[in-house]
């Protein structure tokens, strides 16, 4: 099924592209976030042929673990055993779960609406014509993607599991503050969680996982980045874009291992060290991103190239990066207090962020719903995850 | 059809308020209002994606019906659920 509505046409267009035939390719609509619930499907049938669980013999439990419509569109990709027991168990909607869920839905629609949309009109505007904009603009505006992106995704996880919750069901986040990774390995266990966790459980281990040598892993580690990386497109910057991960990780996991041989913990106690390992992951991860923004690689090459020509051309203002960088930053610094005073996980203090009995709550809740109105962008701009 | 913001909220606004008072109307009997909260989740999810394309809902409810075929067949035939789960597996990619 996702073979024939998602990849049909990609190895359609390059046999014939190969072989030099008149291209086949059919007309097809790729059903809306179908390859989010084939994973779920998948997962579910795995853990029953694992005996982690038995099956469900509700029909309607079933259909409605595929198709319940908060995850339905861009997930997070939630287990059985995760969301069947909750749905069992339900007995009535409670208003701490509402005010609660009510609470990431707006602030996922903050991300969404008034961040992301309008850092991508900056963003369209320069991957549309690269050569026309100076280097430096090119840079900024590559920057800007992985914050759009970010703030894309992460405000529809927090949207879909914020609606998930007014309905009485807990789900897991989906992010947790990814540009603070300090590498790559550390960026997938922060980064699109339920999708990494799926391809580590369902893919990286079946494989053989870390078992079977040093080699083996690296092959293993780099076969799951590539799947991952044509999971979510049928197109060949997708490819390269989980190519260039699994490169990635394979280089870290070396470096890992040369640090064991070397048994310093220089790199882990130093603080100047965590700092650049930050900033050279973010700037890794940012140069991938360049592939998965890029219409192809053509479009992805010449991005770099300007990059790297340092030319003059048109320079941009860059008012809402700024603005986005800065509410990255403030959120970040009150997460991070607040993990090393109260000793908690980060994922466990993100919500409910704002005290609702209070009346200094309540207002600040209905400030953000009125900024998320007014600093809205309302041109047509459907999610980035949405296509996949 | 596009889905905007505008309305999936008032979509949801519905299925809530429908939900808040089915379950204030079945309060005294949990299984029915299990049941019913069920159908307006299910309800709502069809009448989502149909609004999105119809086609929509016939592919979902294919990969549906395949993966509760699979995984009751995996459950009653345990010596042959490899096979089951592979053309299950197999079916649905």
């Amino acid at each position: 099924m996702l073979g024939y509505f998602k990849y049909y046409n990609f190895f359609i267009d390059n046999i014939s592209a190969l072989l030099k035939m008149n291209n086949k390719s059919l007309q097809i609509a790729l059903p809306v976030g179908m390859s989010f619930y084939v994973f779920s499907a998948i997962s579910y049938m795995v853990d029953v042929y694992r005996e982690k669980y038995s099956a469900d013999k509700s029909f309607l439990n079933v259909v409605l673990y595929i198709c319940f419509f908060p995850k339905l569109m861009s997930g997070p990709i939630v287990r059985a055993d995760k969301f069947l027991p909750q749905l069992n168990a339900w007995n009535s909607l409670r208003i701490e779960d509402f005010k609660t869920g009510i609470q990431m839905f707006v602030i996922g629609m903050f991300k969404k609406m008034v961040l992301a949309d309008h850092l991508g009109v900056f963003v369209d505007n320069v991957f549309y014509a690269p050569t026309a904009y100076s280097s430096l603009t090119v840079i900024w505006a590559t920057v800007t993607y992985s914050l759009q992106i970010y703030f894309d995704f992460s405000g529809y996880s927090d949207m879909a599991i914020g609606i998930s919750r007014m309905l009485g069901f807990r789900f897991d986040n989906n992010f947790n503050y990814p540009y603070l990774s300090k590498n790559l390995t550390e960026f997938w266990k922060r980064w699109h969680i339920s999708l990494s966790s799926w391809l580590q459980e369902y893919l990286y281990i079946p494989l053989g996982g870390n078992r079977k040598g040093r080699f083996k892993t690296y092959i293993n580690l780099f076969l799951t980045m590539l799947i991952g990386g044509l999971w979510h497109g049928a197109d060949w910057s997708f490819v390269l874009w989980g190519v260039l991960h699994g490169v990635g990780l394979i280089i870290h996991k070396m470096f890992r291992e040369w640090k064991k041989i070397l048994s310093e913990d220089v790199f882990e106690t130093n603080k100047i060290w965590e700092i650049c390992s930050i900033i050279f992951t973010f700037i890794y991860v940012n140069f991938c991103w360049i592939f998965f923004r890029a219409d192809n690689i053509q479009q992805g090459i010449a991005i770099l190239k300007q990059i790297i020509a340092f030319t003059n051309g048109i320079n941009q203002p860059y008012t809402w990066t700024m603005f986005a960088i800065l509410l990255l930053m403030i959120s970040s610094i009150m997460v991070l207090k607040n993990v090393r005073d109260k000793k908690i996980s980060a994922i466990e203090l993100h919500y409910p962020v704002i005290d609702m009995d209070s009346v200094i709550g309540l207002s600040l809740f209905w400030i953000l719903c009125g900024l998320t109105i007014g600093m809205a962008y309302y041109g047509n701009t459907a999610f980035i995850y949405d296509a996949f | 059809m596009a889905l905007n913001s505008f309305l999936f909220v008032v979509f949801f606004m519905g299925l809530y308020i429908l939900t808040a008072i089915e379950s204030h109307f079945f309060r005294g009997n949990l299984k029915v209002k299990n049941a019913i909260f069920k159908c307006n989740l299910l309800l709502g999810s069809y009448l989502l994606i149909v609004y999105i394309n119809w086609h929509f809902a016939v592919v979902m409810t294919v990969i549906a019906v395949v993966t509760y075929i699979c995984t009751i067949g995996i459950e009653k035939h345990r010596k042959k659920s490899s096979w089951i789960i592979q053309g299950g597996v197999y079916y649905v990619c």
